[in-house]
């Protein structure tokens, strides 16, 4: 397999690519349009479609329409340009269409600025879009994870007939690093659910739409009740270090996650005993991970690059709030590791308050 | 007597939901025709808006996909790009097409997809109760304009011909479903803008008048006459572009 140095964006859309997405349709924004400039010239090679979108809104309602047609298809956006999709997506879990989207997050409210993020996290798992629903949410730390998420991300949407979302940031979008590139896989578009047209007596017409609409409600709403939780006990998937013994246990995900594992590592030399959960699905969130905590952990903190620690919440259920539960979130810049391990050191002191929980 | 009544065809599974009278019914009848005419039924992928128009979904059998209300522009230009041998139609609604999804309608326009819409003008979005739509005439009372459409407070109504007119599309054309003889030019119009796909001439929409008495609280009857006597008159009617 070929390896090539390249950016976060590129891999997750090459990622993409070869796991046989055959339409893309987006919009510019930083730091995601490495996303849709690859694609633009990729698609063409491979026998796919790319059409820039002339808004958000248009784009996430094309790969709605793409899809339905059998198409692998994904959209991807930032900030402001993630919001205008949520109505589309809201309209993809509905209407049960396996489409992907990735979000490059960046800093702020509103417009905000261009650099990285990581406080769309709150949009990105709580729903986003109107009504009942996560969409499968994977968070890639590294370029090579990008490529693999993307790469895979179809498949893992094609089993549940629901949309996932690759939460990535203006960090790792932007880095490069070595990747590794799988073989091209070959996708037949053709499937039975894909609308392509029916003939009188060729059988029953298909609507893709709200199945509500043909269904009784109730009905509808257990199956996809059932689905949910389903996904919520099958999929959490995490990686962690050193949590066996640890006395502080740092729980971080996408760019803070590389800081956070780096912290543990300096702080273990010098005897501080740090443990790091990183989450990898930040839905259905890894809460079997925080089962194997040690009862003696005097705290847990979770290291984001957001104002208001957004994913302490998380935490706290996932631990029923049995541990002290603290966030170091340090706006747009990840905090050095110094820092890091100094908070920490103050936790396992007993020198910080608990963080509130907004 | 001769019954001269011609039986509905097969694409018109069962009875529609739509009140007696309503325009939209008509409409879905002759594209009905057109389709099973044309013998491309199962070539082709009907783009569903939001709106009492959607109700073609329970009554014509038909694949179907349905993007959020007004986003037909978008949606018909993927479906066309993945699958460039069916056909990609829209029955879209005037508040759909001109309101909420004007931008995605005007972009699909401008790019020339190779796309049809068609668009049901009722003068009002119907199925939320009949509040007023740009294409709302002036003076027209409607659920949001109770003293009547005014220039001042709610701008000039909409008139798709002015916005199309000089673009670069292969047809574009205004009918009604009034009396039979505009029926006939409906399907006319209908069959026209979907030779126009087949023959990747490109983007093409047709606007149809169309009545609903329910909202303009007009006997049936009466809703027809509106069209004839106000709608027709106001509006420049049949094609404008044909290429
Ligand atoms: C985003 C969004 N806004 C509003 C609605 C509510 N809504 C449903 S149908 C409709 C109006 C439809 O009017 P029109 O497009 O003229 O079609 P008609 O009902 O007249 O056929 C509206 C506003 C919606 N479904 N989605
Ligand atoms: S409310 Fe109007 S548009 Fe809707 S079904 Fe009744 S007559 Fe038709």
């Amino acid at each position: 397999m070929e390896t090539k140095i390249i950016k976060g964006n590129e891999a997750l859309a090459e990622g993409a690519v070869r796991g046989g997405c055959r339409f893309y349709a987006g919009y510019p924004i930083t730091p995601q349009s490495e996303i849709l400039e690859w694609m633009s010239w990729r698609q063409k090679e491979v026998g796919g479609v790319f059409v820039q979108g002339e808004s958000e809104i248009a784009s996430v309602n094309m790969v709605f329409a793409a899809r339905a047609l059998g198409a692998r298809a994904m959209t991807s956006s930032s900030g402001p340009g993630f919001s205008l999709k949520q109505e589309g997506i809201a309209y993809w879990v509905s209407a049960g269409v396996p489409a992907v989207v990735a979000c490059v997050q960046r800093f702020g409210i509103g417009d905000g600025y261009i650099s990285a993020g990581q406080d769309n996290y709150w949009q990105a798992v709580k729903g986003g879009g109107n009504g009942d629903y996560h969409l499968i949410t994977l968070a890639p730390n590294s370029v090579q994870e990008c490529l693999d998420m993307a790469y895979e991300s179809f498949e893992l949407a094609e089993k549940w007939m629901h949309p996932v979302l690759i939460l990535s940031d203006g960090t790792i979008g932007q880095m490069m690093e070595p990747c590794t590139m799988p073989v091209m896989k070959e996708y037949d578009m053709d499937q039975p659910w894909a609308a392509k047209g029916t003939a009188i007596g060729e059988g029953e017409n298909k609507v893709i739409t709200d199945i509500t609409y043909f269904q009784d409600i109730d009905e509808w709403n257990a199956g996809y009740i059932e689905k949910m939780r389903k996904i919520q006990k099958d999929e959490q998937r995490w990686e962690e270090f050193n949590i066996d013994d640890a006395d502080v246990i740092l729980v971080a995900y996408g760019i803070s996650s590389r800081v956070a594992q780096r912290s543990v590592e300096i702080a273990r030399k010098k005897g501080i005993k740090l443990g790091l959960i990183r989450p990898i699905t930040l839905w259905p969130y890894p809460r079997k991970a925080f089962e194997k905590i040690n009862k003696n952990c005097k705290g847990i903190v979770t290291l984001e690059m957001n104002m208001m620690g957004q994913m302490l919440e998380d935490v706290k259920i996932a631990v029923s709030c049995k541990f002290p539960c603290y966030a170091l979130a340090t706006a747009q810049k990840v905090a050095p590791t110094d820092e890091v391990i100094a908070f920490c050191q103050k936790v396992m002191d007993g020198k910080v308050k608990e963080t509130e929980v907004f | 007597m001769s019954n001269r009544s011609k039986k509905a065809p097969k694409i018109m599974k069962c009875e529609n939901k739509f009140c007696a009278g309503c325009g939209h019914s008509l409409f879905d009848r002759i594209l009905g025709e057109v389709l099973t005419e044309m013998n491309i039924i199962g070539e082709t992928i009907v783009c569903s808006d939001i709106g009492c128009n959607h109700m073609f979904q329970y009554s014509m059998a038909v694949d179907v996909i349905v993007p959020p209300h007004g986003k037909m522009g978008a949606a018909l230009t993927a479906q066309k790009r993945v699958r460039p041998d069916k056909y990609a139609i829209t029955i879209a609604g005037d508040g759909g097409a001109y309101a909420i999804g004007l931008a995605e309608t005007v972009a699909a326009a401008t790019r020339n997809e190779n796309v049809t819409m068609f668009v049901m003008n009722n003068t009002l979005y119907a199925m939320t109760g009949g509040q007023a739509a740009p294409t709302t005439q002036l003076g027209q009372i409607s659920a949001s304009t109770p003293k009547g459409r005014t220039e001042k407070d709610h701008g000039l109504d909409f008139d798709v011909f002015n916005v199309m007119r000089n673009l670069d599309i292969a047809y574009l054309a205004r009918t009604s479903v009034a009396n039979p003889s505009e029926i006939r030019k409906t399907k006319n119009a209908v069959k026209k803008a979907i030779e126009k796909q087949r023959d990747n001439k490109g983007f093409s929409l047709v606007e149809v008048l169309v009545p609903c008495p329910t909202n303009w609280g007009l006997k049936p009857v009466d809703a027809m006459k509106r069209i004839e006597n106000e709608l027709m008159v106001r509006y420049e009617m049949g094609e404008i572009i044909d290429k």
